[in-house]
C-alpha cells in the first residue's frame, strides 16, 4: 500500500544515506551478534585451541544467538503492542496528526528500544568475557588483542549506519584493517608494529566511551524532545535547549574519534614507503568516499560480454570502448575525490548539520518537512552527471556494437547492462 | 535536503521495490526444480527426460539469477553513486534521468523474465513433444502462483489479502478418489476463465510502475490548473490501474463460483469444507493465532491419559472458542470483504491521488475510517484469542500437575 507517509520516507533516507556510506545496517536493528560466527571461526582456526575448549566456545555462541533473538522477540512484541495502543489512541484523537509530536506520548516505544539495547551489550559482553575464561596462555592473550578489533571494527560499523548517528566527517575508517588488507612486506609491518598498538589503544578508549553513553544519550534526547502541546513553555524552552546541548555533545564525542584517526592517517602516510604509501592513500579515498567507487554498469557490462558468446571483433572494439572509458572514469573519480574532500571542512558539515537539526526541530512540531532553503552547491554534483554522461556514452557505443537480431540474442543480464540508458 | 520533488520518487522508490535501493523484491517467483520433477515425471516416458527437464530448468535458473544481479547492480549506481543526502549531494537535473532508469530497467527486466519462462515450457515441450496439454497446465500453475499468491504486490490496496488458488486448494483438500469428471472440469473452467485475467493482470503490474510515475507527474502538473483537468488526466493514466481492479474482482467472482460449484459436487464433509474455505481463506490471514489455538484444543481435547473432568472443561473451552470465533467471522468477513470491494477500493483510490494532489500537508498517512474500524476489531478478538490461550494454559498446567500427584 502507498502510505505517503513522512515516517515511512524519513527511513528511506536513513537507509539511502546508510548505504552511500558503504554501510549495510545499524547493529541493534537486527538480533544477529555484532561478532560473527565467521569471526569466532577465524580465531578457533588461528590459535589452533583443542577441541573440547573450541566446542565450549561454540555453545556459548549458539546460546548468545538464541538469547538474542528471544530478546529481539520480546522487543519486536513490545512494538507491536505501542502500535496497537496508537491505532486506539488514534481513534479517539482523529484531529491528531502524530501523537508523539502533539503530546511527547510514543506508547513505550522508545524505552524498549533502549531496554534492547542493553540487553544486547549485556548478552555481548558476558560472551566476550565468557570466551576470555576459557582459554588460558597465548590463545587468551590473543582473545583480548581480537575482542578489540571486533569491538572497533563494529563501533565504526555502527557510526556509519545512519544520518543522526555522525556528524558527517568522514574519518571511521578501521586503519588497522586497511593496513592488514594492503599485505604490506613483514619488514615494512615491524616498522609499524608499534604504531598499530598505539592506534589500538587508543582508539579502543575512545570508542569504548561512545558506545557506553550512546544508549544513554538517545535516553536523554528522547527526555528532551519538545512535543507541541509544551511549545513556548518554560519546560518547552528548557527542552530545547537541552535538546541542542545533547546533539552539540554527542557530535562532539563522534569527531574526536575522527580527529584520533585522522591524525592516525598523517602518521601511517609518514612511516610507509613511498609505493605503499600510494596504495594507502587510494584505499582510505576508497573508503572515504565509498559512493563514488560504486561498480559502474560500464564494468559491469564488460564483465559480462566477455562471457558472453560475441564475435572476435565484437569483442575487440567492446574492450576497446572499456579502456577509454575506463580512462576517463579514474581521473573524474580523482578529480570528485579531491573536490569533494575540500568542500566537505569539518565547520561546513557541523553548520549543515545544525540546519539539518533545524529542519527535524520543525518537522517534530507540524509533522512537515518544510522546504528549507538547504544548500544545493555541492561542487560534486556536475562531476556526478559528467560520471553519468560519461557512462551512458560508452554504453550507447557499446550497445551500437551489436545488430538489433544479435542484441536479442544476448543473455538478459547483458541486454539490461548495455541498454540501462534506453527508456 | 527533503524537497518535495524527492517525495513521489522516494514513496514510490518504498512502495514499488520495498526498499529504495539495491534489492529487489519483484512479483515474480521462480520454478523450482522440484515441481519441475514432480511434473516431468508424471508425463514424461523416456528415463532421460527429467535430466534435460532439469538441464533447462538450470539454464533458466541461471539466466534470472544473472539478470537479478544486474538489475540490483545498476540501482545500485544509480542511486547511491548519484545522490548523498547526508552531504548534500544531489544533482536535480539527474533525477528524471534516474527515475527513467529505476523503472524502465525494472520494466525490462520483468518482460525479460517472461520470455525465460516461455523459453523454458518450450524446452520442456521439446522434451516430452507429446505433452502439450500438461505443459500448458503447469505453466498456468505458475502464472496463478505469480498472481494470485502476489496479488498484494499491487501497492495500491488499502488491505492486503491474497486471493485463493482454487486449482491448488482442491489438490490440498480433496481426496483423491472424490476427484470425479464433473470436479476436474470445474476446476479446469476455473483455470481456463482466470488465465488471460491474469496475464492482463500481469502485464498491467509491469507497465504500472512507469505509468504510476508519469502519472503523478502529470496529475502534479494538471492540479494547478483546475480540477477539471485533474480528473481528465487521472483518468486517462490511471485507466489500466482500474482495468486491473476489474480484473482482480472477475477473478474472485470465478474463484467464488468455481468453489460454490465444487460444493455442491462434493459430499460432506468435504463440501462444508469448500464453503468454509473462501470465507476462511478471508479471515486466514487475520487469524493466525485463532488457527494455532484451535489446533492445540484440538490436540488437548485429544489427550489419551486427560482426567475426564479436565477433558470435559477443555471441550467447554473450546465450545465457547468456536462459537465466539463463528461470531468474529460473522462480523470480520462481510467488513473485510466490502474493503475489497471494487466500490470501496475506487473511493479508496480517489481519495488517495487527492491526498497526494494536496502536496503538503497532505503527505500523511492515510488511513480511512472503515480500515481503522476493521484493523481495530481485528485488534480486539486477537485480544480474545489470547485469553483464550491463558485459560487454555491454565487448564492444561492444573491438569498436567494433578497428572504428576
Amino acid at each position: 500500500v502507498i502510505r505517503p507517509a513522512v515516517s515511512a520516507i524519513i527511513s528511506v533516507l536513513v537507509f539511502v544515506s546508510a548505504r552511500a556510506a558503504g554501510q549495510d545496517r545499524y547493529s541493534y536493528n537486527y538480533p544477529d551478534a555484532r561478532v560473527t560466527r565467521e569471526d569466532l571461526e577465524e580465531f578457533i582456526t588461528e590459535v589452533a585451541i583443542h577441541e573440547e575448549e573450541s566446542t565450549f566456545i561454540r555453545s556459548l555462541y549458539a546460546d548468545l544467538t538464541n538469547e538474542l533473538k528471544e530478546g529481539h522477540q520480546e522487543y519486536r512484541n513490545a512494538v507491536q503492542r505501542a502500535g496497537e495502543a496508537e491505532q486506539r489512541w488514534r481513534r479517539d484523537h482523529p484531529e491528531s496528526r502524530n501523537a508523539l509530536a502533539d503530546t511527547g506520548e510514543d506508547f513505550g516505544r522508545a524505552a524498549a528500544y533502549y531496554n534492547w539495547q542493553r540487553t544486547y551489550d549485556a548478552l555481548e559482553a558476558r560472551f566476550l568475557d565468557d570466551v576470555e575464561a576459557v582459554l588460558s596462555g597465548a590463545a587468551r592473550d590473543l582473545w583480548k588483542v581480537r575482542r578489540i578489533d571486533l569491538h572497533r571494527r563494529n563501533l565504526f560499523r555502527d557510526m556509519r549506519s545512519g544520518t543522526s548517528w555522525n556528524s558527517g566527517r568522514r574519518s571511521n575508517m578501521d586503519l588497522i584493517a586497511v593496513v592488514h588488507d594492503l599485505q604490506l612486506s613483514p619488514e615494512v609491518m615491524a616498522s609499524l608494529s608499534e604504531l598499530l598498538e598505539h592506534y589500538r589503544a587508543q582508539m579502543h578508549e575512545m570508542i569504548h566511551d561512545w558506545r557506553e553513553r550512546s544508549i544513554d544519550h538517545t535516553e536523554r534526547m528522547m527526555a528532551a524532545f519538545v512535543p507541541a502541546n509544551l511549545r513556548g513553555t518554560p519546560e518547552g524552552d528548557a527542552r530545547a535547549a537541552r535538546w541542542n546541548e545533547i546533539w552539540d555533545e554527542w557530535f562532539t564525542m563522534g569527531d574526536a574519534i575522527c580527529d584520533v584517526n585522522d591524525e592516525f592517517i598523517a602518521r601511517f602516510q609518514a612511516a610507509l614507503p613511498e609505493a605503499d604509501r600510494t596504495r594507502f592513500e587510494e584505499e582510505i579515498s576508497r573508503l572515504w568516499f565509498p559512493s563514488v567507487f560504486i561498480p559502474c554498469p560500464i564494468e559491469l557490462a564488460i564483465e559480462l560480454l566477455r562471457q558472453a558468446p560475441v564475435g572476435d571483433d565484437s569483442r575487440a572494439a567492446a574492450e576497446s570502448i572499456w579502456s577509454d572509458y575506463r580512462e576517463q572514469r579514474d581521473q573524474l573519480r580523482k578529480r570528485i575525490v579531491t573536490i569533494s574532500g575540500q568542500f566537505e571542512t569539518s565547520q561546513r558539515m557541523s553548520d549543515l548539520q545544525r540546519q539539518y537539526r533545524d529542519m527535524q526541530d520543525e518537522y517534530s512540531r507540524t509533522g512537515i518537512w518544510s522546504n528549507y532553503d538547504m544548500p544545493d552547491d555541492h561542487p560534486a554534483n556536475p562531476l556526478f552527471m559528467e560520471s553519468r554522461r560519461l557512462a551512458e556514452r560508452a554504453a550507447r557505443n557499446l550497445r551500437a556494437l551489436f545488430t538489433d537480431s544479435e542484441f536479442a540474442q544476448l543473455p538478459l543480464s547483458v541486454q539490461l547492462a548495455l541498454e540501462w540508458w534506453k527508456e | 535536503m527533503i524537497r518535495p520533488r524527492h517525495i513521489p520518487t522516494l514513496a514510490l522508490t518504498l512502495a514499488v521495490a520495498s526498499s529504495a535501493v539495491g534489492q529487489i523484491r519483484p512479483p515474480y517467483q521462480r520454478i523450482t526444480a522440484e515441481e519441475v520433477i514432480i511434473v516431468v515425471d508424471s508425463i514424461a516416458s523416456a528415463p532421460s527426460a527429467v535430466d534435460e527437464a532439469l538441464a533447462a530448468h538450470a539454464r533458466y535458473v541461471e539466466a534470472i539469477e544473472a539478470s537479478t544481479a544486474t538489475l540490483r547492480a545498476l540501482r545500485r549506481w544509480n542511486y547511491d553513486h548519484h545522490v548523498d543526502l547526508m552531504y548534500f549531494r544531489d544533482p536535480e537535473a539527474l533525477t528524471d534521468a534516474q527515475s527513467a532508469l529505476f523503472f524502465a530497467t525494472e520494466e525490462k527486466w520483468q518482460w525479460g523474465a517472461r520470455r525465460l519462462e516461455r523459453a523454458f515450457f518450450d524446452d520442456l515441450r521439446q522434451v516430452a513433444p507429446h505433452q502439450g496439454a500438461a505443459i500448458d497446465a503447469f505453466a498456468r500453475a505458475q502464472r496463478r502462483r505469480n498472481i494470485v499468491d502476489l496479488y498484494g504486490m499491487f501497492y495500491y490496496q488499502p488491505v492486503y489479502v491474497p486471493l485463493l488458488d482454487v486449482v491448488a486448494f482442491a489438490r490440498d483438500k480433496i481426496p483423491q478418489e472424490l476427484r470425479s469428471p464433473e470436479v476436474e472440469r470445474v476446476l479446469l473452467e476455473y483455470e481456463l476463465a482466470i488465465d488471460p485475467l491474469l496475464m492482463s493482470i500481469d502485464n498491467c503490474r509491469i507497465l504500472g510502475q512507469r505509468r504510476w510515475s508519469r502519472a503523478y507527474d502529470a496529475v502534479k502538473e494538471s492540479s494547478e490548473g483546475s480540477p477539471v483537468v485533474f480528473d481528465d488526466v487521472r483518468r486517462q493514466h490511471f485507466a489500466p490501474f482500474i482495468g486491473a481492479f476489474e480484473d482482480v474482482g472477475r477473478v474472485r467472482a470465478f474463484e467464488s463460483r468455481a468453489l460454490a460449484q465444487l460444493a455442491s459436487l462434493l459430499p460432506q464433509p468435504f463440501s462444508e469444507e469448500i464453503r468454509a474455505a473462501h470465507n476462511s481463506h478471508l479471515f486466514d490471514w487475520i487469524e493466525q493465532e485463532g488457527m494455532a489455538l484451535r489446533q492445540r484444543m484440538e490436540a488437548a481435547i485429544s489427550g489419551d491419559d486427560l482426567p475426564e473432568d479436565t477433558r470435559a472443561r477443555l471441550e467447554a473451552l473450546n465450545g465457547r472458542f468456536l462459537a465466539e470465533r463463528h461470531r468474529a467471522m460473522v462480523s470480520l468477513v462481510p467488513q473485510l470483504g466490502d474493503l475489497l470491494g471494487m466500490d470501496y477500493l475506487e473511493g479508496w483510490y480517489e481519495e488517495l491521488i487527492r491526498v497526494w494532489q494536496m502536496e503538503q500537508p497532505g503527505y500523511v498517512e492515510y488511513r480511512p475510517h472503515e480500515i481503522l474500524q476493521f484493523e481495530d476489531d481485528t485488534r480486539k478478538w486477537r485480544e480474545r484469542v489470547r485469553e483464550f490461550e491463558r485459560e487454555l494454559n491454565d487448564l492444561i498446567g492444573a491438569a498436567e500437575e494433578e497428572i504428576d500427584q
